[in-house]
């Protein structure tokens, strides 16, 4: 029997309402006992975590990691890296590669790289419609006995009003969320950020507001008749925050998510033309970030998702029009959320696991999230309370496309453990490893081999593209304060 | 024009408007004049940029501003290159950078950068050595215009300050517009836009403007009417309804120049739409400033690569030391 003790670590698991010192046992990956003080016997491991924050691993709903299709921007192998880095223990994946994740082969092949390659759970999300053409409905049953864990067309929202019906009317009998990017795309036409006075000062096309907020009250409106359950992706407006709290009122099956990004930075992050703070739905304006901090609070919004999507280095490194959406989120998810509203103390650490662990699994209807006796022993350690700049060596995707790097953060993942076993331990934290570690001497090893394919044309300009980077960041962060 | 004297101007580039103190702007202006002068001898030839090579690099067609640009480095008798990106690789999908990498290559000093990309002269000259000049970056700006726009203002009425600019048309897509508004606010002017809100959004309000819908309300009190070009192809896109209801609810005429100032000017950046958003008659009248825009160019650019080479000169001088 593999026992490892957790000694005298800051418990935090709100679904179980913990939060206090304690000693924590795992038993062949599952956790066995949390008391006060738990003797260690000599057929246990021990694991020193004094001042360290432990929570349950935390779950993230919204990732793309790419494979296959785009293994030069991440690999489930080094996005599942990217996961442990974070905290993150399980992730759900969306369906939008190439090929596009909508058949069982296609599920099946997520399923089977992740359990060859990964070192998190990886539940894959399939696709709503055949090939996401927003036509025709994939057999969501069978998808869903072989693995699938939710649906979606991904970064594409579904225009077709009665497809979005049928979805969530069949899906219903399935007990299964349908995830849902709300996007008009005639409003949006050919729009790369956030219109308004900041994208008349650029010179850059817009996306209204309305582009979201219509379709999140078209889709709210069908789940009502319906009685599917719609999860609103990445809400990032007033509007749409509105629509949600109306909806819920009005006892409609929604669930909604925001992200790091839209929580803290604004569209002014895009002054300087800032690649990486280009996503869709767009960094809006500072009134939608106070909505959207709010609706989390209250809980319009149920969960926080990095909507890790990972781009190339040379896809981002371009003129604005051409770069494309998307931004990585999971190794800079906790540590910014904690830095900005934990530290400054909005909110108390107990909110922010919650929003991590318990809800995103509330969400899903699935009993993971916790540390309660006998669940899999999938947890984390933090460190908090001394500053870091948050670089390029705190990510382990194969992109560098965050719009938090240089960023100050006063917290560190120190430990990821999936089943009991780490998966991400941190050199400076843990020099000396962590017993029942394969990483304890490898960490940076790996890293090296999974950053070496990337093209190193043009160092000279690899170089100054870092730079830039970082004056993007100093812009976001002014705007957060 | 002797290069030993002080030069404050302190930029590499030539970006934008936005970017500039209103100190620097009136530099430039004042050295066009001094430009300007030397175009009327004789001789119009100064040696500032001898030795020197300027490559014009245009993704979108237009021959005014690529000649004039072309005319003011000649006249500082800088080598010229004119990269014709319609038979270049360009065309088969080579991206901006690799193309300029490439110019760079080729030992330019100077590139005039026309592109349909906002920000995209930004993103050059972040990673090249030579001067980056921005002859229009997508809806953006275009730098040269306006100062040459605010030159001939100046010669026509003297000092900016207290001036009231109308600005009409499809303002939304006018890189014009937008280095206008930036420069004429920095220097005291007031300015008005006038358009259907499909052209005008509120979002210009920040910038420090005043909008108006109506063109009669719009053009009172006003020193100068600059008329912007209305893109054909917008008929397409439901801004407005069609180059008729255009002209009857924004064209300029003689009849309708009366709603301005006594003795406002009329400008436009051209080419110009005869009979959309102005009247043949009203480009014959001496109020029209139009040909003397183009002039002025020629003047503006030379004096925007006499500053930017002092700068270079500068930091050269101190690279060495």
């Amino acid at each position: 029997m593999q026992r490892l003790l957790v000694l005298d670590a800051l418990v935090v698991d709100p679904s179980q309402g913990l939060s206090g010192r304690y000693d924590v046992l795992v038993e062949d990956g599952r956790v066995a006992a949390i008391e006060r003080k738990i003797k260690p016997t000599s057929d246990m491991e021990t694991l020193p975590a004094k001042g360290l924050i432990m929570a349950p691993g935390f779950i993230d709903l919204h990732t793309h990691l790419r494979e296959p299709g785009s293994e030069t921007a991440e690999t489930i192998e080094s996005g599942t890296r990217a996961a442990a880095r974070g905290g993150f223990t399980t992730i759900y994946c969306m369906p939008n590669t190439n090929p596009v994740c909508d058949s069982a082969t296609g599920v099946q092949y997520v399923l089977s790289r992740a359990a060859a390659v990964g070192c998190v759970r990886v539940v894959p999300i399939a696709a709503i419609t055949r090939g996401l053409e927003g036509k025709s409905l994939t057999n969501f049953g069978l998808l869903l006995d072989r693995g699938a864990g939710a649906f979606s067309d991904g970064a594409l929202g579904i225009m077709n009003a009665e497809v979005m019906r049928r979805a969530l009317e069949y899906t219903r009998m399935l007990n299964v969320p349908v995830f849902e990017h709300c996007e008009d795309l005639d409003l949006s036409g050919d729009g790369v950020m956030h219109e308004g006075p900041v994208s008349v000062r650029l010179g850059l096309k817009g996306i209204p507001r309305t582009s979201e907020s219509i379709m999140v009250s078209r889709n709210v409106a069908l789940a009502a008749m319906t009685g599917g359950h719609i999860h609103i992706c990445h809400v990032s407006t007033r509007e749409s925050v509105e629509a949600i709290r109306e909806a819920k009122r009005n006892g409609v099956h929604v669930t909604a998510e925001v992200d790091p990004h839209h929580l803290i930075l604004t569209d002014e992050a895009v002054i300087g033309y800032n690649t990486n703070a280009k996503v869709k739905p767009p960094l809006c304006g500072e009134e939608d970030r106070l909505a959207l901090v709010q609706a989390l609070e209250d809980g319009t919004i149920d969960c926080v998702t990095s909507s890790h999507a990972p781009h190339s280095n040379s896809a981002k490194d371009n003129v604005f029009d051409h770069a494309p959406f998307g931004v990585i989120g999971m190794e800079s998810a906790f540590p910014v959320l904690y830095t900005e509203f934990v530290a400054k103390g909005r909110w108390s650490i107990d909110f922010l696991v919650e929003k991590l662990t318990a809800s995103p699994a509330r969400v899903m209807n699935k009993p993971w999230g916790h540390l309660q006796v006998g669940a899999q022993a999938d947890f984390v350690l933090i460190e908090t309370g001394t500053d870091h700049t948050f670089g390029r060596e705190d990510l382990a995707s194969r992109s560098s496309n965050c719009p938090f790097l240089g960023r100050t953060v006063s917290t560190r993942i120190a430990a990821t453990f999936v089943a009991g076993n780490p998966v991400h331990v941190h050199p400076a934290i843990f020099p000396n490893g962590i017993a029942g570690s394969p990483q304890v001497a490898t960490p940076a090893k790996v890293r090296k081999s999974a950053v070496k394919p990337k093209p190193a044309k043009k160092p000279a300009r690899a170089a100054k593209s870092a730079s830039k980077t970082s004056t993007g960041t100093k812009k976001g962060k002014r705007t957060s304060k | 024009m002797k290069t030993e004297e002080k030069i404050n101007f302190g930029h590499k580039d030539l970006l934008g408007i936005e970017n500039l103190t209103p100190g620097e702007i009136m530099q430039l202006l004042d050295a066009a004049v001094a430009f300007k002068g030397v175009l009327t001898r004789d001789v119009k030839k100064v040696p500032t940029l001898r030795g020197r090579t300027v490559v014009n690099l245009f993704y979108e067609n237009s021959t005014r501003t690529r000649t004039s640009f072309e005319l003011a480095a000649r006249r500082l008798s800088a080598e010229v290159l004119n990269f014709d990106v319609a038979t270049s690789s360009v065309k088969k999908g080579e991206v901006l950078y690799d193309t300029v990498e490439t110019i760079e290559a080729l030992g330019a000093d100077y590139i005039v950068l026309r592109n349909g990309n906002s920000g995209s002269p930004h993103f050059l000259a972040r990673s090249v050595k030579a001067s980056v000049i921005n002859a229009g970056d997508g809806l953006h700006e275009h730098p040269t215009q306006a100062l040459l726009d605010a030159f001939t203002i100046r010669e026509s009425l003297g000092d900016l300050k207290g001036l009231h600019v109308a600005l009409i048309g499809d303002i939304l897509h006018s890189r014009v517009a937008r280095s206008n508004i930036f420069l004429l606010t920095k220097l005291g002017v007031k300015v008005t836009l006038i358009g259907p809100p499909t052209l005008v959004p509120d979002d210009f309000r920040p910038l420090g403007v005043r909008i108006c819908h109506t063109l009669r309300e719009g053009l009172r009190d006003v020193d100068v009417i600059y008329l912007l070009r209305i893109q054909m192809e917008r008929q397409q896109t439901n801004l407005f309804p069609s180059l008729e209801e255009y002209r009857t609810l924004y064209g300029i005429n003689t009849e309708r120049l009366k709603w301005a100032k006594p003795d406002a000017i009329v400008m436009h950046p051209g080419p110009v739409n005869l009979g959309v958003e102005i009247s043949r008659d009203v480009m014959t009248m001496p109020q029209a400033k139009i040909l003397q825009q183009v002039t002025n160019g020629v003047a503006v650019r030379m004096a925007v690569f006499y500053l930017l080479q002092g700068v270079r000169e500068q930091n050269a001088k101190i690279a060495r030391t």
